[in-house]
C-alpha cells in the first residue's frame, strides 16, 4: 500500500517535469534554429511478486504472482533535430541552414560551439559574431578554418555558398554530427559536444531565419494530456490513502 | 512547479518585449530615415534535471537536461534602404545606398542619422529635426544663395561656386549604434566615409513593412497566449497537488 504511494507519486512528479520540458519549449515558441525536446519515460525494473501463502504440510512454499512494474521515472530527455521553417527577415546578416548541420561559433578561449540560430552581428573589430559575440567560424578556399572578417557591411552570400570578403572568398563552415544525440544544450541557441564534427556542405540562405521547430497545436495538446494524467495520478494517491485510512480505522475498529 | 511558472513568465515577458518593438516599428512607419527594430530570442541556460526526488531511470543521468525558458533583449536593427520619395524641397537630402549623415550638437558632440529633412537657418546652416547642425566640409555658409545644388557627391554648388561637401559617414558594425531619439544614433567607433549616393530633393522613408508587422504582431500574441496557458496550467497543477488531501 504504502509503495503505491510512492508509485503514484512518482507519477505525479515525471508530469511535472514534462510540464517544465513543454513550458521551456513554448517559452522558445519564438527563438531561431531551436529545436524542442522530448522526455522518455520508462518504468523502473519490473520486480518479480511471491509470496509463501501456499502451504503444504505446514511449510510455505514460494508462489510467484507475477511481474510488478516499480513507478515510472525519466529516461531520456531526446531533441527533435526535424527542420524549422524559413521565415525571410531581408537582414543581410540573418543567415539559415537548409538540412542538415550547425554553425560553428568560437569564443573567446578557442571553445566550439554549434548553433542553428544565424542570427548574427559584426563586432567592432569587424568580425561576424552570434549575438552574445562568439565569433563565426569559416573555412577558405583551401579549406583551412578561419574566423570570418568582412569588409563591407552590404556582403553577399553568392549562390554557390561563398562570401567574398574583401580578403578570402570563404564559406560557412558547417559541422554535422553522426549522433545527434550526443550533442549537449547550453544557453543562448548554442549546443556543445565532445565528438570532432563532419565539415558538410549544406545550402545556407542569407535573408532568412530558421524558425524554432516547436507545434502550437502539440503543446496545447500535449499541456491537456499532461494535466489529465497528472490529475488521474492525484486521484490514485488520494484513493490509496483514503483505502489506507480505512484499513486503519475501519478495520480494527472495536465496537 | 515554480519552474513551470518561471518558465512561463519568461516567454510571457520575451514576448512582451517583442510587442513593443513592434508597436514601434509600426508608430514610426512615417518617420524619415526610420530603420525597423527586431529582437534576438535566445533560450537560457540548461540545468541537470538529476536533482533530488526526480525518479531517473536513465543510465546516463548527466545527459538529462531542462531549460529555463527564453530571453529577447537584444535589439537588431534592419539598415535596410528605405523608399525614396521626392519632395522637390532643395533642403531635403536622401542617401541612395550605405552611408549616415553627421550631425553635431551645440556642445560638439556627433550623432548620425538618415533624416534628410533639413532646414537652412538664418545663419545658412543646414539644421536638422532635432535642431543640430548637419556637419559640411569647409562650409563657407556667407556664400549661400537661393540657388543651391547638392550633387551626388555630396558637393554643394551655389552660384558655381563650391561652398562646401556634405560627407556622409558609415560604420562596420552597425549594430552597437545606439539609437537616442529624434531619428538619430550615437557611435562607440569612429567612422568611416561611406560611398552612398546623395540625392537633393529626396527623402527617405521608412522602411516599415506594415503587413510584415501586422503578421508578426499576430504571431506573438499567440505566443503571448499559449505561454499564458502554461502559466494557467502550472496554477492548475498546482491546486491539483494542493488538493492531494483533501478531506
Amino acid at each position: 500500500m504504502i509503495r503505491g504511494l510512492y508509485i503514484a507519486a512518482s507519477g505525479m512528479i515525471t508530469r511535472q517535469i514534462q510540464q517544465e520540458n513543454l513550458s521551456n519549449d513554448a517559452a522558445n515558441i519564438n527563438t531561431p534554429g531551436y529545436k524542442k525536446d522530448k522526455i522518455a519515460l520508462k518504468t523502473f525494473q519490473d520486480v518479480m511478486v511471491e509470496n509463501r501463502d501456499k502451504i503444504i504440510n505446514g511449510k510455505g512454499y514460494r508462489n510467484p504472482l507475477g511481474n510488478l512494474g516499480m513507478a515510472v521515472g525519466i529516461d531520456e530527455v531526446k531533441t527533435d533535430y526535424s527542420q524549422g521553417i524559413l521565415e525571410e527577415t531581408n537582414r543581410n546578416l540573418d543567415f539559415a541552414i537548409n538540412g542538415e548541420g550547425f554553425f560553428t561559433v568560437v569564443d573567446g578561449d578557442g571553445n566550439k560551439f554549434y548553433t542553428r540560430n544565424g542570427r548574427f552581428k559584426i563586432d567592432s573589430e569587424g568580425y561576424l559574431t552570434t549575438m552574445e559575440g562568439y565569433k563565426v567560424l569559416g573555412l577558405d578556399e583551401n579549406d583551412n578554418e578561419i574566423e570570418i572578417s568582412v569588409k563591407d557591411l552590404n556582403f553577399e552570400l553568392s549562390s554557390d555558398g561563398t562570401i567574398n570578403t574583401g580578403d578570402n572568398i570563404v564559406k560557412f563552415y558547417i559541422s554535422n554530427f553522426d549522433d545527434k544525440q550526443n550533442l549537449i544544450k547550453d544557453s543562448s541557441n548554442n549546443y556543445t559536444s565532445d565528438i570532432e564534427p563532419n565539415i558538410v556542405n549544406s545550402d545556407v540562405k542569407q535573408g532568412y531565419l530558421e524558425k524554432s521547430n516547436v507545434d502550437a497545436t502539440e503543446i496545447i495538446t500535449d499541456m491537456i494530456k499532461i494535466m489529465r494524467s497528472y490529475e488521474a495520478n492525484q486521484k490514485v494517491l488520494q484513493q490509496m490513502d483514503e483505502t489506507l485510512g480505512k484499513a486503519i480505522n475501519e478495520v480494527g475498529s472495536v465496537k | 512547479m515554480l519552474k513551470i511558472l518561471w518558465n512561463g513568465r519568461s516567454g510571457l515577458y520575451s514576448n512582451q518585449n517583442k510587442l513593443d518593438i513592434i508597436s514601434n516599428n509600426i508608430s514610426n512607419v512615417d518617420t524619415n530615415g526610420y530603420k525597423k527594430n527586431d529582437l534576438a530570442f535566445e533560450d537560457i541556460m540548461y540545468n541537470k534535471l538529476d536533482r533530488l526526488g526526480v525518479p531517473i531511470t536513465s543510465s546516463n543521468r548527466d545527459k538529462l537536461t531542462q531549460g529555463s525558458g527564453s530571453k529577447a533583449e537584444t535589439i537588431v536593427r534592419d539598415f535596410k534602404q528605405g523608399v525614396l520619395t521626392e519632395t522637390n524641397k532643395i533642403s531635403d537630402i536622401a542617401i541612395d545606398g550605405n552611408g549616415f549623415f553627421r550631425v553635431k550638437d551645440s556642445d560638439g558632440n556627433y550623432y548620425y542619422t538618415r533624416d534628410g529633412a533639413f532646414n537652412i537657418d538664418k545663419d545658412g546652416n543646414f539644421v536638422h529635426s532635432s535642431g543640430y547642425v548637419l556637419d559640411i566640409d569647409n562650409y563657407d555658409p556667407q556664400k549661400l544663395s537661393e540657388k543651391i545644388n547638392i550633387d551626388s557627391e555630396g558637393n554643394i554648388y551655389s552660384n558655381s561656386d563650391t561652398i562646401g561637401k556634405i560627407n556622409i559617414y558609415d560604420f562596420v558594425n552597425r549594430d552597437e549604434l545606439v539609437s537616442c531619439g529624434e531619428n538619430l544614433f550615437k557611435a562607440q567607433n569612429d567612422p568611416e566615409i561611406a560611398k552612398g549616393i546623395l540625392k537633393q530633393g529626396f527623402i527617405e522613408k521608412s522602411n516599415v513593412d506594415m503587413p510584415k508587422e501586422l503578421t508578426d504582431m499576430l504571431i506573438t500574441q499567440r505566443a503571448f497566449e499559449i505561454n499564458s496557458r502554461i502559466v494557467k496550467s502550472a496554477d492548475e497543477m498546482w491546486q491539483i497537488a494542493n488538493n492531494l488531501r483533501s478531506k
